[in-house]
Parts: structure tokens; C-alpha cells; sequence
């Protein structure tokens, strides 16, 4: 082999990280960054989590406890622990962006609005935190929790368990990893009668694959391109409806969200999640206690994923600023985002690039669920190679608790 | 779907994870492996074989950037089949071009032993670069992109795409020849 093969096989050994993935290689494409596939806090995966705080008794042992709402204006307890924001740093797929015609197209049912007056927000632990050592794998609910959420949900699906299957957090860290967390339940997986899967996470996350995708009536439409936002809506009334005792939801809220590839397909991604009356439970609801619908290919459903808020601990409730004072702090570059700020216009956020805010709970793995706005702001869109006409909104954070209870407040990227 | 759900598809075993890699990042892989090969048929053969590698790797592997990992995995087989099919004839689309412009940075005269070296010196010189010189050398030899394509990419002229590639290029060389390495 000639030392020129040499160079090129080395090249190809580039750090992921600082591989371009571009928006739009070779002709003919359709697809490529689109890291968020719904815009919703839902869609924002991660590590999930649960529908119910989850409180230690005097045995140690976590058991669900209170609902979120009933925390936060009963008996609210003042912060001491400051709070870092491990995991917001973003990078980790790609950066964080949203392609649309108008903004108008990324709606949401979003709870949150700008003339809310809220003051503190509860902030949780995250009980499938493992860090950095142990490759941020989720795990903490234990297998005796995970067994019983399997059960539920075959219970709710009518289905008799056959066969179950466990992995450990040992299986997957490379021997290196840290010894704490090896023997921790990873996934819990129930076969059923008809090869329907059930997969329960180790941080709550439900993953239901049927045997075979299972076919809608006739009359639904059920794809990620070429459904209208009005036919999504009867094909998840249908869905949430056929399925409401695996969902187990009070009040149900349907949405889809149709955000576009380069070529200006729409991607849609149906959603619900479980309304609640407190505003402070509907704004953590939105983002942590909801489910995706998937279909395949032929417009049939091919599985289910469930985030179930079970593995959060009360921490305590803490000052939030106004949407105004978070403004200022990501046009003073106080933010966290993925977004190169190649792509701002300007090579920098100005009021005038916020096409949207949002108030959303968030945890990308890291050791606390905490409240953050999130912004989308229109991107430079000379930098990308789009279908004319669209638009590329990036999507950046600013820490909604008062900077006092930071532990490492965001600097400017700026500077 | 996102990224994250079809990684979890591999975990699961579910073979619903090939076709939604194909439906999201299929185009991107035959764009990586068409710019090597230029071979319909040979294209589809890498593509193919990643869903394969990937299906094989994950678990364990988790990557967290899937669109890099599945590229990586197509560019590595579509050189492979590049070397294979130079061995009996000609062709290969930007492979050959390429490997000739990265002569410029690298002699000859004594065989590279120590790829680790050349790994580390390589990626602190991508570092170092400005991002915009980064990234259009690696979508030249890391994606094997036409040069046409990179200077649509950026709005330059191919003169400017090829001028600027040219200048990475020799600071490369100067710093190949500065570590000792290929010179």
C-alpha cells in the first residue's frame, strides 16, 4: 500500500466531531441533519424519564410518590443544591435544527405562554444519572420496578408474557467503564404471545413493538410524508384512543409536528402527552410524560415509545427568570446550543433572528431536570443547500433557574 | 424517526432499524459511496453491506452521531471495494483523483510505519484549521466530493474551491515533513 492510501485510510479515522455531515451530499438527496424530529420538548429524547416523582421511603427504596403539581405548591422546599447543566452542551448528533417554510409549520400545543407569571418551577434528580464514567448509560429503576412496568403495559395490551430477556449496563461499558453501575438492569424485555416486544429502560422508557406492524383502518393516514396535520389528528385520536389503556392517560392531548428535509419533504411525527390543570405539571408533562407513535413505511404502526417520568426525585423549588431577563442572555451569547455560530447571521443571535420561545423542562442526561427556554432562531440560510423557499431555525437553551443556583451559569460565546 | 430510535431498533434486533436507516440516511451513504466508486451496482452493494456492519456492531456500539457512523462505515467498504476492483482495472470515480492530490502531501520514498503517528499529527493539524478550510478538505477526501460540488457548496468558483484546497494541502505537507513522517 503507497503512503498516499496510507493518508486516505487515515483520514477516514477522523474524529467524528469534526466531520461536516452535510446538509445536502451528492444530488438527489433528501435527508440530513435533522437532529430533533419532532420540535416539541417531546421530541427531544434523551434520557427520559417519568410520569410520577419518584421519592425515597425509609428503606431506600424508590417508589413513586406525588405528582409534580402537588410538590411544587404545597410543600415547596427551598433550594440549597446548585444546579449544573450537564449534557446541554449539545454536539453529540449533529447540531439542533429545524427546517420549515415559515415558523408556523413547527407548532406546537405547547403549554407554556409568554404571559405567564410564574416565579419557581421544581427541579428533579435525575435517578438514571450515571455520568461520564459510565458513558451516561440510564439506568436506575431496578429490576423489580422494570418487570412490573412490563407487566402493566402486556396487561394493557392484553398480551401474556412468555418469555423475558435482561441486559445489564456490564454487557455494554467496555471493562474500563465504571464499576458502580455493571450491574444494573439496562432493559427488561417481555416477549408476548404474538412476538409483541415490550422493552422497559432502566430510567422508565417503554419501547412496544408489535409482531408485525399492525395495519389502521381504511380512511387513515398514517405517514411521515404527505399526511396533512388535519388527517394526523383523526389517525391519533384513533391511535390514542385504541391504545388508552397502555397510555393510561387522564386527558389526553394529540399533536403532530411536520418540520422539512433539505429537499422540503415534510417529516412528521405524531405525539401525546397527558394535559394536566396545573400549568407548572402541563409544562413538565409536555416535555417528560408523553408518547410517539411510529409508522412504517406502508402506513401501519410499527411501534410505540412511552416516556414515563418514574425515575425523577424532587429536589426542590427554584427562582425562574422572566422569558425577558433570557432574552438578554442569549443576545449576549449566554446560551447552550449545538448550532456553529457559522450559521447566525451575522455571527451572532439578535432579537430579530427569535422566531419563537418556549419554556421547556429538559435533561439531556445530565444529573438534573430543570426548566430551560428554548429558543429557535432563524439561521444564515445562504449556508445551507435548501429547497428555495425554506428556512433553517437552530435551537438554543438558556437556563431558566436563576442564575444564583448555577453552578456554572453559561458564559458568552462571544467573548 | 430520530436518531436515537433507530439506534434503538439495532439494540432491539428489530429489522425495522434497515429500512429506517435506508429511508433517512440511504442517499447520504450511496452519495459517499457513488463519489468513490461511481458504480450504480457497487454502490448499492456498500450501502447495503452497511445496514449489515451497522446490524453487526450495534450493540454495543452506540454512536452518537449516526450519520457520521453510518458514513465512516460506507466510505471504509467502498474503498475496500475501490483497492479490489484497482487491482483488476481502471475507474473509481474521485478515488483515484483524490489519492493523486494527496500525493502532494506525502513522498514516497520511505513507507509510513507508525500510523498511529500520522493519526495523532493529521488530527491535530484538522484542528488547528479554520473550520471553513476543515470542513472543505474533508468533504473532498473524506466524502471524495467533487470539487465542482464543494465550490456549489460554498459559493465560490472551482478555481477558489481548488486554490483553497491547494494551500491545505501544503500546509499538510509542511507539517508531515516538519514531524518526519512520509517525507
Amino acid at each position: 500500500m503507497t503512503n498516499r492510501d496510507i493518508l486516505l485510510d487515515v483520514i477516514g479515522d477522523t474524529d467524528e466531531e469534526l466531520i461536516p455531515v452535510p446538509d445536502r451530499i451528492g444530488k438527489g438527496n433528501r435527508t440530513m441533519i435533522r437532529v430533533f424530529a419532532g420540535v416539541c420538548a417531546a421530541a427531544i429524547t434523551l434520557a427520559v424519564v417519568l410520569p410520577n416523582v419518584i421519592k425515597k421511603d425509609d428503606s431506600g427504596i424508590t417508589q413513586p410518590d406525588v405528582q409534580v403539581s402537588e410538590t411544587t405548591s404545597t410543600v415547596a422546599v427551598k433550594p440549597t443544591e446548585k444546579l449544573n447543566s450537564e449534557g446541554m452542551y449539545g454536539g453529540s448528533m449533529g447540531f439542533a435544527g429545524l427546517m420549515a417554510y415559515d415558523i408556523s409549520e413547527l407548532d406546537t400545543p405547547s403549554p407554556w405562554r409568554s404571559d405567564m407569571q410564574i416565579e419557581n418551577m421544581p427541579v428533579y434528580r435525575n435517578l438514571a444519572y450515571t455520568g461520564e464514567s459510565a458513558a451516561f448509560i440510564c439506568v436506575g429503576l431496578g429490576q423489580e420496578k422494570m418487570a412490573e412496568m412490563a407487566q402493566q403495559t402486556a396487561d394493557a395490551l392484553g398480551k401474556e408474557i412468555e418469555e423475558t430477556t435482561i441486559t445489564y449496563a456490564g454487557d455494554f461499558l467496555a471493562d474500563t467503564r465504571s464499576e458502580k453501575f455493571r450491574d444494573e438492569v439496562f432493559t427488561y424485555e417481555a416477549k408476548c404471545s404474538d412476538n409483541t416486544s415490550v422493552t422497559v429502560y432502566g430510567n422508565g422508557r417503554i419501547f412496544v413493538a408489535p409482531g408485525e406492524s399492525v395495519p389502521l383502518p381504511s380512511g387513515y393516514s398514517f405517514t411521515y410524508s404527505g399526511t396533512t396535520a388535519e388527517e394526523a389528528d383523526r389517525t391519533l385520536d384513533y391511535l390514542t384512543k385504541k391504545y388508552s389503556a397502555l397510555l393510561g392517560y387522564e386527558d389526553p392531548v394529540c399533536y403532530s409536528v411536520a418540520d422539512r428535509t433539505f429537499s422540503g419533504d415534510e417529516s412528521r411525527s405524531y405525539y401525546v402527552y397527558d394535559k394536566a390543570e396545573d400549568s407548572v405539571q402541563d409544562i413538565f408533562n409536555f416535555g417528560i410524560s408523553y408518547a410517539e407513535f411510529c409508522p412504517d413505511d406502508n402506513g401501519n404502526l410499527m411501534c410505540i415509545w412511552i416516556y414515563r417520568p418514574v425515575a425523577y426525585e424532587y429536589i426542590a423549588d427554584y427562582p425562574v427568570i422572566s422569558e425577558k431577563q433570557a432574552r438578554k442572555m442569549l443576545t449576549d451569547g449566554r446560551f447552550y446550543s449545538s448550532v456553529p455560530t457559522d450559521y447566525l447571521r451575522g455571527g451572532r443571535v439578535s432579537d430579530g433572528d427569535i422566531e419563537r420561545a418556549d419554556l421547556v423542562y429538559q435533561n439531556m442526561g445530565g444529573e438534573h431536570l430543570q426548566p430551560y427556554y428554548r429558543y429557535y432562531i432563524r439561521l444564515d440560510d445562504s449556508s445551507f443547500s435548501m429547497a428555495k423557499g425554506l428556512h433553517n431555525y437552530g435551537i438554543f437553551y438558556v437556563p431558566a433557574v436563576d442564575e444564583e443556583y448555577l453552578d456554572e451559569p453559561p458564559v458568552s460565546v462571544y467573548d | 424517526m430520530e436518531d436515537n430510535h433507530i439506534i434503538e431498533l439495532y439494540w432491539h434486533r428489530n429489522e425495522n432499524a434497515i429500512s429506517e436507516s435506508d429511508a433517512k440516511y440511504g442517499a447520504y451513504c450511496r452519495s459517499i459511496a457513488d463519489n468513490i466508486l461511481r458504480s450504480h451496482e457497487d454502490t448499492e452493494e456498500c450501502v447495503n453491506n452497511t445496514w449489515y456492519r451497522a446490524w453487526n456492531t450495534m450493540p454495543p456500539d452506540r454512536p452518537s452521531r449516526l450519520a457520521a457512523f453510518f458514513g465512516r462505515i460506507t466510505r471504509n467498504l467502498a474503498i475496500d471495494r475501490y483497492r479490489s476492483d484497482r487491482a483488476k482495472r481502471h475507474g473509481g470515480g474521485q478515488t483515484a483523483v483524490c489519492l493523486d492530490e494527496l500525493g502532494e502531501c506525502i513522498g514516497e520514498e520511505q513507507a509510513i510505519e507508525d500510523r498511529l503517528a500520522l493519526r495523532e499529527v493529521l488530527g491535530v493539524f484538522l484542528r488547528e484549521l479554520p473550520k471553513k478550510q476543515r470542513d472543505m478538505f474533508l468533504f473532498r477526501y473524506w466524502y471524495m466530493m467533487p470539487v465542482s460540488e464543494i465550490a456549489e457548496r460554498y459559493g465560490i468558483s472551482e478555481a477558489a474551491a481548488k486554490m483553497t484546497l491547494g494551500r491545505v494541502r501544503k500546509k499538510l505537507k509542511d507539517r508531515l515533513e516538519s514531524e518526519g513522517i512520509g517525507v
